[in-house]
């Protein structure tokens, strides 16, 4: 067995998340890839709670929830020679990076997914879901150089939490945007985050991201079915 | 600390503000308290928490953070010193069950209770009140597995889960009251009801819920929601 094991699904972006942390860390580490439509004995039982990816295994113990296994990764691996520190190491700026973490897990997910349920909705609540994803990046984009100064990251010159936990927008918000048939103006409105999207695109880390086309194939696929028009 | 200043931001009917008191108190640290009234929040207070505009809100130094859990660990993490006691545990794996188990509280716990409160449908009170009890159960099960045979969640003193735990503790009436049940009968959790007998008499926990008087909560609800039904134009 593996020293790290991380149960995965290719689609999930909290899986993505993980992913990316360890990456970060030059941690190594084995991906279990879990059937959601038929759940392991492996994933019940290190996840009896909610039975979901993704599921670091350390040396078989558990860590669950990708804010929770990115904060641990970055604790049990400190200051590594491969890699970076996703928090800074004073008190404020940790309690900064993990309040903004905690913004785009909430506010900036639910908007892209609240986006992404109006698909089959009408204009107007479409638009509304776009005002929603709309507001959540003005906020970010003003809260970018505040933790991240110069940037281009939110870690500053290298990715740091709040990167980890936004970072799957990158496959998943083209996808979203072209399965709704709107488009977020990140060049007019918000330049920092579009220069934050270009320097992950460029990062090393955006090789484990799947494709957008790749996305729209699997929201079409299987995401949108389950909304009703 | 001299020219230390740390002022919280907060209510005295939330379970979130409380932890924060509870945290200082336990670091043994001195703050001035400041009631906010929601209806008419502070300048001080939109200004400090322009993103939610919620308390509670710890502001150190004029520096304000947000969210109780988060302050918490702010809290742990800039008190630290041989003679003050730990909140969240040294080893990362420790931590992060602690995190996982605060986490499920604010996720699980928060939610059902509130259903409970305010849920103008029986159906929904009522399944409110079955979810309340597995979540409590979920967490006996919690306890017995992260308290290590020690009185609470974080052992022989409290931690990271007791704090952000104990706090609700003051609400079960309000539950029981607005429910129409008593939550420890309808509930399978000795080991978490004898937790929560001991960690009501820790000092620091004591301390922190001496403002949020149960009794008084309970009035406070009923008056909240008798104008809820009135139609009063009151906000949430």
């Amino acid at each position: 067995m593996a020293e790290v094991q991380l149960l995965s699904t290719w689609a999930s972006p909290f899986v993505m998340r993980a992913e990316v942390a360890l990456a970060l860390k030059g941690v190594q580490y084995e991906k279990v890839p879990q059937d959601l439509g038929n759940k392991s004995e492996l994933l019940l039982k290190s996840n009896p709670v909610y039975k979901k990816v993704p599921v670091l295994l350390h040396n078989g113990k558990p860590v669950c929830e990708s804010s929770i296994i990115a904060q641990y990764v970055d604790e049990a691996w400190p200051a590594p020679k491969d890699g970076v520190d996703l928090l800074p190491s004073d008190p404020y700026g940790k309690a900064m990076a993990r309040f903004w973490a905690d913004y785009v897990d909430k506010k900036v997910f639910d908007g892209m997914f609240g986006l992404l349920r109006s698909a089959r909705k009408s204009e107007e609540e479409k638009k509304a879901a776009l005002e929603n994803v709309l507001s959540a990046m003005q906020t970010l984009e003003s809260a970018l150089p505040e933790i991240g100064g110069a940037g281009p990251f939110f870690g500053g010159g290298s990715m740091g939490l709040v990167d980890v936990m936004l970072v799957p927008l990158l496959a998943w918000l083209p996808a979203i945007e072209e399965v709704v048939g709107l488009q977020i103006p990140f060049a007019e409105r918000f330049p920092r985050l579009e220069a934050w999207f270009a320097a992950c695109r460029g990062h090393d880390v955006a090789s484990l991201l799947p494709s957008s086309t790749k996305m729209s194939e699997f929201i079409t696929q299987f995401i949108l079915p389950r909304f009703s028009s | 600390m001299a020219g230390e200043e740390v002022k919280v931001l907060s209510s005295w009917f939330s379970m979130f503000g409380l932890r924060v008191l509870i945290a200082l108190k336990h670091k043994g640290v001195e703050y001035a308290y400041k009631e906010e009234d929601l209806q008419n929040k502070s300048q001080l207070l939109l200004q400090s928490n322009p993103i939610h505009q919620k308390i509670p809100v710890l502001i150190h130094n004029g520096k304000p953070v947000c969210e109780s859990l988060i302050i918490v660990q702010y809290i742990d993490e800039t008190w630290t010193s041989s003679e003050k006691p730990s909140i969240l545990p040294k080893d990362p794996y420790d931590r992060a069950i602690a995190r996982f188990w605060a986490d499920y509280i604010d996720k699980k716990f928060y939610d059902a209770g509130s259903k409970i409160l305010w849920s103008a449908v029986t159906e929904e009170r009522e399944q409110a009140k079955k979810d309340f009890v597995e979540v409590l159960e979920t967490l006996d099960g919690a306890f017995r597995s992260v308290s290590k045979g020690g009185m609470y969640f974080g052992g022989n003193d409290i931690g990271f889960v007791d704090v952000a735990l104990a706090s609700f503790l003051c609400h079960f009436k309000c539950y029981e009251a607005f429910g129409e049940f008593k939550i420890w009968e309808s509930s399978e959790c000795p080991c978490l009801s004898k937790w929560a007998e001991n960690v009501l008499e820790h000092s620091s926990v004591k301390e922190a819920l001496a403002i949020a008087d149960p009794e008084k909560l309970v009035e406070a609800f009923q008056l909240y929601k008798k104008n809820l039904d009135a139609g009063s134009k009151l906000e949430p």
